[in-house]
């Protein structure tokens, strides 16, 4: 069984601040493994636990400190790992990065049979990325999946989570499987682990490399752009209660619910 | 001139009715042309044989200027291959400039595969439209946890989004227009259904609906502690006419279940009054709660993120308050 997983290396959302002209602070922010691919990489590894003749790799596009990303899960126990890096590449919505991921699994893993992603990114979150590689591999996708069950030769069986309750879905290989965070326990990188993840020579391709032409990713080949990015205008504190009782607390409540209610009658 | 066509992809529920963001979305294109124009408001429906006319009136009072129907038994299950190929092809022959999905789970996966065959662009999770003078779509979307909020333009036709479900209304005139009706058949026998669906687990019919509509919720998280003391808010909810919502936290520790998760991977909310119990308030939550009118922390952490994104902050013991809330409302003792 071959695996790939897609990683994407993102700034720490909980560490996101503002200047006073309303733009990002990005200086010292952190990046961090974005946490739904954690799940992804975790499905993974669950496999390779009860079938060890399983190759997992993990790809990511991105600049090269992205490397760090794909070190931290070859610590947790991926096999191979290699970076997309190019200056072309940045700037890439998700409808261009599809297509940078989908010509270096074309190019560089011979074949496969399952490509794992995280559902959404926390920075981004557009989940789109998972369903545009498939649509550009030409293989099946099944997004919001909660749990892989079975894994056969042909096929695999998941769960996977909607508005209406729960489907259990079966999926003809290849596939694309974006995954949901589930109440799997993430594991942590063994010191070997980490001094493999060390000593590993990480490939980085660029657009040659994967036999891509550039002019179909980055900023000016991405379908879509930025026109302008503003702080929404969010809910203010006018009323702060630091200690009261909880009884007159729930008097309070009681009373805004009632002056609400009547307001909008 | 070329018509100016918006078209919108019906999202059909196990119900067999449509998902109410179809008829949101219908809704905000007829206020988006309403200065265009020669322009149509389609929509797309992708099913099983069953009987369309109401389907078709509801949408017409929307302001549908026409309504495709696929009609085929293959597409009685949704499949991602199959729709998308039904999809791809209608918009081959309607050529439009905008095409419009929800952003549910099937939205959010089938909208990429659409516009990656069509080679276009498409903009995630919307929570504002509008239509530049020059005819282009302005797309407005929440990122990084919902801190910061973008526009996006589109490139390339058609112009693609997804957008997120409850942020806009349905409309309350009744439009009723004549709306045409076509009904094509669609070969997809090329295209491999690649998945089947072995079993389906209907999440009880709770409150979800209730949920997006509800003028009053009250919502709980991790600070509940339990299982037990989460449920209090549903008796809160029943005394008071609301509904009960939960944070991601208060669902993967067990205490509420997925469906009335709110934020952005869960429901956005858009009551009057929004009161959050032992919510810390991370981004991905606030993200839900933004169109609620008015929202009340209530936390023992004085320092949690909640109170910067709330109108009303109260620190206290949230399991003691809504006891007391629970007596009062239940004794209508109450003194103000």
């Amino acid at each position: 069984m071959k695996i790939i997983v897609c990683v994407k290396q993102v700034p720490d959302t909980t560490d996101i601040r503002w200047t006073e002209n309303n733009t990002l602070i990005r200086d010292g922010v952190e990046s961090v493994v974005n946490p739904c691919d954690y799940y992804a990489i975790e499905s993974a590894l669950k496999v390779k636990d009860y079938n060890e003749n399983t190759q997992i790799t993990a790809i990511s596009m991105g600049p090269k400190q992205a490397e760090n990303a794909l070190k931290e899960v070859l610590s947790m126990g991926v096999d191979d790992a290699f970076l997309l890096c190019d200056r072309f590449f940045a700037g890439s919505d998700t409808a261009s990065t599809a297509r940078v991921l989908a010509a270096g699994i074309k190019e560089k893993c011979n074949d496969f049979d399952i490509v794992l992603c995280g559902q959404y990114a926390s920075d981004g979150d557009t989940a789109q990325t998972g369903p545009s590689l498939a649509q550009n591999l030409n293989i099946a996708i099944v997004t919001n999946v909660i749990k892989i069950e079975k894994i056969e030769q042909k096929y695999v069986v998941v769960r996977k989570i909607t508005e209406e309750g729960i489907l259990k879905i079966k999926i003809e290989l290849p596939t694309v499987i974006c995954m949901l965070k589930n109440d799997e326990t993430v594991r942590m990188p063994k010191i070997s682990g980490r001094m493999k993840a060390q000593d590993y020579n990480l490939p980085i391709y660029n657009a040659q490399d994967i036999g891509f032409n550039a002019e179909f990713s980055g900023f000016k080949g991405s379908p879509t752009y930025v026109k302008k990015a503003f702080r929404p205008q969010g809910h203010t504190l006018k009323e702060f209660y630091s200690d009261m009782e909880s009884e007159q607390s729930a008097n309070l409540l009681i009373k805004k619910l009632f002056e609400k209610e009547l307001s909008n009658e | 001139m070329n018509k100016f066509k918006i078209t919108i992809f019906c999202e059909m529920t196990k119900r067999d009715y449509p998902a109410e963001v179809s008829f949101e979305l219908v809704s905000k294109s007829y206020e988006m042309v309403k200065n265009i124009e020669n322009s149509e408001i389609q929509v797309i429906i992708v099913g099983k044989r069953i009987n369309y006319d109401k389907i078709i009136d509801d949408f017409s009072m929307q302001g549908a200027d026409k309504v495709i129907v696929v009609n085929d038994d293959v597409f009685t299950d949704y499949s991602p291959s199959l729709y998308k190929k039904a999809i791809v092809e209608i918009l081959k022959q309607e050529k439009p400039d905008i095409v419009l999905f929800g952003a549910t789970v099937m939205g959010r996966e089938l909208a990429p595969l659409v516009a990656t065959e069509l080679q276009t662009g498409l903009t995630a999770d919307c929570t504002d439209l509008s239509i530049t003078d020059d005819k282009k779509l302005e797309a407005t979307r929440p990122t990084f946890g919902g801190k910061m909020n973008a526009v996006i333009m589109c490139r390339t036709f058609p112009q693609m989004a997804t957008v997120r479900p409850n942020v806009f209304k349905h409309s309350k005139e009744k439009i009723l227009k004549d709306t045409a009706v076509d009904f094509n058949w669609i070969d997809v026998h090329s295209e491999k259904n690649n998945l089947s669906i072995l079993e389906f687990i209907p999440f009880e019919q709770l409150n979800n609906k209730d949920l997006l509509k509800a003028k009053i919720v009250f919502a709980g998280g991790k600070g509940l502690k339990n299982k037990n003391n989460f449920a209090k808010l549903y008796e809160l909810a029943k005394l008071t006419g609301g509904s009960t919502g939960a944070s991601r936290g208060a669902v993967d520790a067990g205490f509420a279940p997925p469906e009335i998760q709110i934020g952005q991977t869960g429901q956005s909310v858009s009551s009057h009054i929004y009161i959050a119990f032992g919510i810390s308030g991370m981004a991905q939550h606030l993200a839900g709660i933004n169109s609620c009118d008015t929202i009340i922390a209530v936390n023992n952490d004085e320092n949690a993120p909640i109170f910067q994104h709330a109108d009303i902050g109260i620190i206290g013991n949230a399991v003691e308050i809504i006891d007391k809330m629970v007596e009062k409302l239940k004794n209508k003792s109450l003194e103000i």
